[in-house]
């Protein structure tokens, strides 16, 4: 390859015309703002009045000075956390049932439906199955003799409670991921690892969960970006309650945003978000180097 | 023996499938029945399966109370024009970057990606602000504009268009047919796969939206779905707590969305992997 390279002047243009429809409301509504909220960081804004003040780096110190930010942060990892383990174990188990039957057609539409109903909906019918007193949960604990859970209502099990929502949604697009991906796997590795004796589970551990790394690294990967954003079910079921229990990074800065109008201190929230973001998924990407074997 | 075996397993598997399907499906199902629960029979304890008389009026309730065929023709129609859009300027856009030779196409390959994993929410403020100043703020169209870019579009087209054999646009290119001919003649009819499973995605994405639509848009009589759905169940819930009408919404807000992945389970479950969306 020449290192200088020509470009037709009638092909630029056409690109042009192809790449504008989109990078106009790209730049527009998402690259423009990340900027802009990277600038308002700085500031003491609170959306309405004319002056703006440039204040530095006061934002950004009195979030770290700020114990209810940490604890947000840490409510962050807990649930980013709690959904990236269940999704991938369960979604990989039922993936795994699924191929080695032959009509799974059924269950596949079953188990993926979750995930394309509204969070909203969905997060009310389990605010009623929750629900202490007369839900079906603790009457099921009170079958087998437990005493039942207060779930949403109490900061011990509100987080649980949204975990639980959050995985039921995403497990049947997990499992469609690895369905995909073990189909994939080779047969001749399979059958010759079968003539050598190799059971079920000597098979999965040697074979098929690292010819299906890169789906893992996939799934880890974008669990972990939904999770930061994670907002409709925390809204529905908790409020970010009880007394903080489910406020992730992403709820504060929903309220310091658009409930308390601290402009200037939600932009450093937000910022914060992206570096956090940006920051995991070049860790992911490194561990994955290391883990990940592409064909 | 080894058959018995066999069967055994199978049996197993089913029955690990069943029930992680039912554990799944409850939700719903205790949804739809308590949709038609009486007050009495919803707070009852140990909890009934099934009412002794489905009470339909609960349905009756939502559609007098709720204005639910407006908020579902607002997501509906709104929904259909922000994915008719996002469709075709991603695809043109993933295009350009995979069949034109630019300046600059790397370096708009890099931002995309890193775009890709920015979270919507870091762009709220400054988003929330240009509406109002375009003074679009409370309107349709206001959701419509700032939602008329799609980065997860774009790679999937990306992706389907890298599939497609290179001899065909080099026989085109010979031909002496131009891009947009190319673009319209050839790329687009052989991803049409993945323009229907892209299709149904954005559609479902853009119908479910609650928390973006639900900083702009305040005037009820234009709220989403979801926005119209959370405020039925504060006002319900919070006050009469009256669970059969709010399942009963929640009835009328999913089932419709079931019944797009029971038809359209094909392109959806299938394409959303991409891994067959040009035509064979």
């Amino acid at each position: 390859m020449k290192k200088k390279k020509k470009y037709n002047r009638k092909e630029s243009l056409a690109a042009c015309v192809f790449i504008l429809p989109a990078l106009i409301p790209l730049l527009l509504f998402w690259i423009g703002p990340v900027f802009y909220s990277a600038g308002l960081s700085f500031t003491d804004w609170d959306m309405i009045s004319e002056q703006i003040n440039f204040i530095g780096v006061d934002n950004y110190k009195s979030l770290l000075e700020d114990p209810e930010f940490y604890r947000t942060l840490k409510n962050t990892l807990f649930f980013s956390i709690g959904n990236i383990i269940p999704t991938i174990l369960f979604g990989v188990l039922i993936a795994l049932a699924l191929c080695m039957v032959k009509r799974g057609g059924f269950f596949k539409t079953i188990l993926f439906s979750p995930y394309i109903t509204p969070m909203v909906a969905v997060s009310i019918v389990w605010s009623w199955i929750f629900e202490p007193r007369v839900g079906i949960f603790n009457y099921l604990f009170s079958l087998v003799g437990l005493s039942g859970l207060q779930w949403t209502q109490s900061s011990d099990t509100a987080m649980l409670s949204v975990v639980i929502v959050t995985v039921w949604k995403q497990i049947g697009w997990a499992m469609i991921f690895y369905v995909e991906a073990i189909k994939k796997v080779s047969q001749n590795i399979m059958e010759a690892a079968s003539i050598d004796g190799a059971g079920g589970f000597v098979k999965f551990i040697r074979i098929i969960w690292p010819s299906i790394s890169p789906t893992t690294f996939f799934l880890v990967m974008i669990t972990t970006i939904n999770s930061i954003q994670a907002y409709d079910q925390i809204q529905v079921l908790t409020q970010g309650g009880p007394a903080g229990a489910t406020r992730t990074l992403l709820y504060y800065f929903y309220m310091e945003a658009f409930e308390a109008f601290n402009t200037g201190k939600a932009s450093a929230v937000a910022v914060i978000i992206i570096l956090i973001t940006v920051v995991l998924s070049i860790g992911e990407t490194v561990v994955s180097k290391k883990y990940v074997h592409y064909d | 023996m080894k058959k018995i075996k066999n069967n055994i397993s199978k049996i197993v598997l089913y029955l690990v499938l069943a029930v992680s399907s039912f554990t799944i499906a409850f939700p719903f199902l205790w949804m739809i029945s308590n949709s038609i629960k009486t007050k009495d029979e919803i707070w009852a304890m140990p909890p009934e399966v099934l009412p002794k008389i489905p009470q339909w009026i609960n349905y009756l309730n939502v559609l007098r109370e709720g204005d639910f065929f407006n908020y579902m023709w607002n997501s509906t129609s709104t929904a259909v024009i922000c994915t008719v859009i996002v469709l075709l300027n991603s695809a043109m856009f993933a295009y350009a970057l995979v069949f034109i030779r630019f300046r600059g196409s790397r370096i708009l390959y890099m931002l995309i990606l890193v775009t890709y994993i920015m979270p919507a929410a870091s762009t709220y403020i400054p988003s929330y602000i240009l509406i109002s100043k375009m003074g679009l703020m409370d309107t349709h169209m206001g959701y419509i504009v700032s939602s008329s870019a799609s980065i997860f579009n774009i790679f999937y087209y990306r992706t389907t268009y890298l599939q497609i054999n290179s001899s065909i646009m080099e026989a085109a290119r010979a031909d002496g047919a131009g891009h947009w001919q190319r673009f319209w003649k050839i790329v687009m009819p052989l991803c049409i796969p993945a323009t229907v499973t892209l299709g149904i995605l954005s559609f479902i994405g853009n119908y479910n939206n609650y928390l973006w639509p639900s900083l702009i848009i305040k005037d009820k009589e234009k709220y989403f779905v979801s926005m119209g759905l959370k405020a039925f169940f504060s006002g319900y819930g919070a006050y009469g707590m009256e669970w059969g009408s709010i399942m009963a919404a929640c009835c009328v807000v999913v089932v419709p969305l079931i019944l797009i992945v029971a038809f359209g389970q094909k392109w959806i479950i299938k394409g959303i992997t991409n891994d067959s969306g040009v035509k064979e």
